[in-house]
């Protein structure tokens, strides 16, 4: 049950550099020692590979989950001899992904060692061309400002340089033959006018020429010449000198953009035709016009040209074999791509030992999955599905975390929705086999299951199994079951359902089956209300609402009116005009979510803070017309002093779901501090050119609780306000560091009258001001996101989760970031009863509080918590480019036994005594009557 | 009973005698004289039964030290030691008190009171109880300070409801 970790971040290096100088060299080794045990449609069988040295690294269980995305390609490249092909994606991702399985990681099939070469690399600025040629890729980094030259079995950068080429210019690249004499070959650059010959060897120029006339064009070379095409000219360069000889060509217009060399022509498709032009010629001659709008690469093999055009439902592919051109229709066999149109292919063609053509193409479709389909095309011209890989995990807009129903409820709904048809004995065998399978569970620690093949939509005993729901930024609904971590069901809504995809809310949870979720999509013209049931898809009902959509706000109620409302939540969306609309869901009448807001109004208000301005608006509930209510602004806060302009940059409010155990905080000489508990509290974040400041404002009556003002300060601000304190990190610009500031706020004096039940209310209108502590501490890291973890009852002390820009999450303590934490020569020992560490400025780095171990989840924006069954543990989502899934007990796992715990003992111990017992009784009873004998 | 005697072979009955009057008087003088050894001798008894009740009274003041001891040797922190030392600090005088006619029947006697004894003897042992609270008080364990009682400090209620958002 407990995650048992010896010493293990010795082995994994934490922070590997990923700045593009030398893009994460260290991923390099992990990548050879430690695998990430899981990704997208992958067996559940796999197994870390143990470095060596590092055998006691390896985690006792993984209760980790990672799924590795790579984003949409919009450059490929096969390799099949690599088994391999190469993506260059928009989320900055060079990836080799396995043609067998699109994998990026490999597996170890125990016995059998297989290892592939697939890898990721993910750079900082947006990756462009790729180019292979032999064991090397050429990738153009930052629109073909810098070239890195890659080795294409572990991903490694052999070098990298700057091409000094400005960001309009058009850029191509080629491979030549050696040319320098170093045995290594070598490589032509076209920077807008410029001819670059660079060595292979290390990136150093060996001669640059200039060109004049025409724009864009492409490069290829034969034995002695090096070619810049263009549209009209092409350009002879002697390859060893770089002397220009032009030429003007005819026949074709538009830009030249990307094409390939064969049979002593070049062969580019522009325009919807494919084109070719011999390299001594003047003429370009066009070979065929391509039905269909997205056209795939030129794909050259030896002698034969092959280029692909999406028509309809059918792939056309053209090609021209020993100057002969035919056509021939195949089909992606499917059963989703027919409904959604393809965005994007990649063409490769081979010839089977057979003698037989067969093709590869990897189509990338509108809702971001990316598949490989290959093989000979069958007589009905279908091609083989090989995987598929889900991309939109890349770029997911919102997430939510469901808690998975309790077996009972799921069983319970079941027999009543009559699902289970089959009479009671079935319903019954149904219950008694998942409750076996939860027992197995329960015995095995909840994680030893071995067969994950079956989707099981209830929670385990410990709830950490949860359901991730997630919407991509193409509109596509993921379910994902986080103990296998794959995908159990999609659904992609389309541009019609689904607009911009916004928000995602839990609006009936699982306690009252079936839960519900809502997703709101909006356009400049709607907003679509999505609602489905998250743990598996169903019951999704649209709505379009004729607003145009700001955010929206959750009105908490109480049980009553939450049972008029079906158990669910009263969702309320602002428009742009601030008109406040409440949401019915579809089984409830409009009528009653009016009139629950209606009986709200007076005590409800809601508030804005405008991005990049510097005020923050509070408004109320006001009249109802027609079709919503109107908002009255009753408070605006102007933010800034001085008339320095400010601006806002971050917000932050409380989690209203998160429990609170303790209204006083216990000091160590026996006293109690009573914590200022304002629910309405929220902070904003303001950044001015040389500072920042934080303000902390009551949401009612828009008061400033308290402000702060950092000096010398920038952002990114990232803040977590939890209970009655708050954490933001910035970046301290003096002294060049990111550090972590906590407020702390309590109330001025412990009223014990409040005990008494009539002064439990908390008013805003009424409140003193709280007292507040802060320290500021420095981070080891820089910072993308932070969050604090949730328990069930909120007793377990808080761990502060941050997301770093070095691709791990550390956890730290909430005792770590205590503003009561005295001076070292001042500590007392009340102090130490307290548990208070005399302060110290540097957050110390422990490898242990990486939680993400040897993992590097990329590019993590944000991360979410969510409890558990258990008190001790709550359970982490961190979504960014992968998507990793964990728990975290902060005070350890007090409530579960430990993996050590010697159960046999305890089993041997009592049954031992059992024995004794009735041994004992037996012996004493026969005692009993032979003394009554004497 | 009655099963018993009816199985028993033979019975054996003493014919009852009566007291023989001759014999009555040096009894009687017997008796005289026995009843002065007795007055003299009882009026020791009682003095020596009254005494003794003192010293019954007064024995437990020697375990209060033994009981400040303990309770000093066991330490200030929480742990199995400390505590049953101080649960049997509580017990023992506790114990004591409650068997206090117990203790005193022996001495018990028409012709004194021994409210005295029995007070003395519950205040010494009730010395040993404050030395058992005092000790309690030293491991924290009496509810005496306001962090005790801060879970009955309400988490608030807000009366107002507010929601908000940053405008993107």
């Amino acid at each position: 049950m407990v995650v048992k970790i010896v010493s293990h971040a010795y082995c994994a290096r934490m922070f590997p550099r990923t700045s593009y100088g030398i893009p994460g060299t260290s991923e390099i080794r992990t990548r050879i020692g430690l695998q990430s045990d899981t990704t997208n449609k992958s067996p559940w069988r796999r197994r870390s590979i143990v470095p060596l040295g590092c055998m006691h690294g390896v985690l006792k269980e993984n209760s980790s989950k990672t799924i590795q995305n790579v984003g949409t390609p919009s450059n490929a490249i096969f390799h099949p001899q690599k088994r391999a092909v190469y993506v260059s994606t928009d989320s900055n991702v060079l990836a080799a992904l396995s043609l067998k399985n699109g994998d990026i990681s490999e597996i170890i099939y125990p016995p059998l060692i297989l290892i592939l070469s697939v890898w990721r690399r993910v750079f900082d600025l947006p990756t462009g061309r790729l180019i292979q040629k032999g064991n090397v890729l050429l990738l153009t980094v930052n629109l073909g400002r810098e070239l890195y030259l890659l080795d294409n079995t572990e991903g490694s950068v052999l070098w990298n340089l700057a091409t000094g080429s400005s960001p309009t210019h058009h850029t191509d690249h080629t491979f030549l033959g050696d040319i320098d004499g170093d045995g290594i070959e070598d490589l032509a650059s076209l920077l807008g006018d410029v001819v670059q010959l660079r060595s292979g060897r290390d990136g150093n120029l060996v001669w640059k020429s200039q060109i004049q006339g025409g724009e864009g064009g492409s490069l290829t070379a034969d034995a002695t010449s090096l070619y810049v095409i263009r549209s009209d000219r092409v350009f002879k360069l002697d390859i060893k000198s770089g002397q220009v000889v032009e030429s003007s060509v005819e026949g074709k217009k538009g830009k030249v953009e990307a094409g390939g060399i064969s049979q002593q022509q070049f062969w580019t498709a522009e325009g919807g035709r494919l084109y070719s032009i011999k390299l001594d010629s003047k003429q370009w001659s066009n070979h065929a016009s391509l039905k269909g709008e997205k056209v795939s690469n030129v794909e050259i093999n030896g002698n034969n040209v092959f280029v692909a055009a999406q028509a309809e439902n059918q792939i056309q592919i053209t090609s021209v074999i020993d100057g002969q051109t035919s056509t021939e229709n195949i089909v992606l066999s499917s059963n989703v791509s027919t409904t959604i149109p393809l965005n994007k292919m990649f063409l490769n063609a081979y010839n089977t030992k057979e003698g037989k053509r067969g093709y590869r193409v990897l189509a990338l479709f509108s809702d971001e999955s990316l598949a490989l389909f290959s093989g000979v095309p069958k007589e009905s011209g279908s091609l083989e599905k090989q995987w598929n890989r889900e991309e939109g995990l890349s770029q997911l807009n919102s997430h939510v975390i469901v808690d998975l129903p309790d077996i009972h409820v799921y069983t319970r709904y079941m027999r009543e929705v009559g699902e289970t048809q089959d009479g009671l004995l079935q319903g019954w065998l149904h219950r008694v086999h998942a409750q076996m399978t939860q027992l197995r569970e329960f015995v095995s620690g909840g994680n030893g299951v071995d067969s994950y093949s079956e989707v099981r939509p209830y929670t385990d005993p410990m709830g950490f199994r949860k359901m991730i729901i997630g919407v991509s930024r193409a509109g596509k609904l993921f379910g994902i079951q986080t103990d296998s971590s794959t995908v159990v069901w999609s659904n992609y809504l389309g541009p019609e359902r689904c607009g911009q995809p916004k928000d995602l809310v839990v609006v009936r949870k699982s306690s009252h089956f079936p839960p519900s979720c809502l997703l709101i999509c909006s356009n400049e013209k709607k907003t679509d209300l999505i609602w489905f049931n998250p743990l598996d898809g169903t019951n999704l009902t649209v709505q379009h609402l004729p607003i145009h959509y700001k955010r929206y706000i959750t009105i908490p109620l109480s049980v009553v009116e939450e049972e008029k409302l079906g158990d669910q939540r009263l969702i309320s969306l602002i428009d742009d005009d601030n008109r406040i609309h409440s949401l019915s869901p579809p089984s409830v009448k409009r009528d009653i979510s009016d009139a629950v807001l209606t009986s709200r109004r007076p005590i409800t208000f809601w508030h804005v803070a405008e991005l990049n301005e510097s005020i923050v608006r509070g408004y109320t509930v006001g009249q109802q017309t027609r079709d919503h209510f109107e908002s009255e602004e009753v408070w605006s806060v102007p933010l800034g002093s001085h008339g320095k302009s400010e601006k806002i940059v971050s917000a932050a409010y409380v989690d209203v779901d998160n429990a609170i155990a303790s209204a006083a905080r216990i000091l160590g000489n026996r006293d109690a501090l009573p914590k200022y508990l304002n629910r309405n509290l929220f902070a904003v974040a303001t950044e001015s050119s040389t500072s920042i400041g934080i303000y902390l404002i009551d949401g009612v009556t828009g008061s400033i609780v308290h402000s702060t003002v950092v000096p010398s300060a920038t952002g990114p601000v990232h803040m977590k306000l939890v209970e009655n304190w708050l954490v933001f990190t910035y970046f301290n610009l003096r002294h060049n560091r990111h550090e972590v500031s906590v407020v702390e706020l309590f109330e001025q004096k412990l009223d014990w009258k409040e005990v008494d039940s009539n002064r439990t209310k908390f008013s805003s209108y009424q409140h003193a001001k709280p007292a507040v502590l802060q320290q500021t501490y420095i981070l080891p890291v820089g910072i993308s996101d932070i969050t604090s973890t949730i328990t069930v009852k909120g007793i377990t002390p808080k761990q502060l989760l941050f997301a770093t820009t070095s691709d791990q999450i550390l956890a730290y303590g909430k005792n770590f970031l205590d503003p009561r934490r005295p001076p070292k020569e001042k500590i007392t020992p009340e102090d130490r009863e307290e548990g208070l560490w005399p302060y110290d400025p540097a957050l110390p780095f422990s490898p242990r509080s990486v939680i993400t171990y040897h993992r590097q989840v990329k590019k993590i924006k944000s991360i979410t918590t969510h409890p558990s069954n258990l008190e001790s543990t709550s359970v982490v989502l961190a979504v960014g480019l992968d998507l990793f899934f964990t728990r975290t007990a902060a005070a350890n796992s007090f409530d579960v036994l430990n993996p050590d715990f010697n159960f046999f003992a305890l089993i041997l111990t009592t049954g031992g005594l059992l024995v004794a017992t009735v041994f004992s009784i037996f012996a004493s009873r026969k005692a009993d009557l032979s003394r009554l004998w004497k | 009973m009655a099963a018993t005697n009816s199985q028993r072979k033979w019975e054996v009955r003493l014919p009852q005698v009566e007291s023989v009057e001759t014999s009555n008087f040096t009894i009687r003088h017997g008796a005289e004289e026995s009843r002065v050894a007795t007055r003299q001798n009882k009026t020791g008894n009682t003095e020596l039964k009254y005494k003794k009740a003192w010293e019954q009274a007064k024995a437990p003041a020697g375990s209060i030290f033994m009981t400040m001891f303990m309770a000093w040797m066991s330490g200030s922190s929480v742990h199995i030691f400390s505590i049953m030392i101080t649960i049997y600090s509580f017990i023992n005088p506790v114990k004591a008190i409650l068997s206090l006619n117990n203790v005193f029947s022996r001495f018990e006697d028409p012709s004194y009171s021994l409210l005295p004894h029995k007070l003395a003897f519950i205040a010494i042992h009730l010395v040993t109880i404050i030395i058992a609270v005092y000790k309690c008080s030293v491991l924290g364990l009496l509810p005496t300070t306001a962090s005790d009682w801060s879970s009955m400090l309400p988490i608030k209620q807000a009366d107002e409801f507010s929601a908000g958002f940053m405008s993107q």
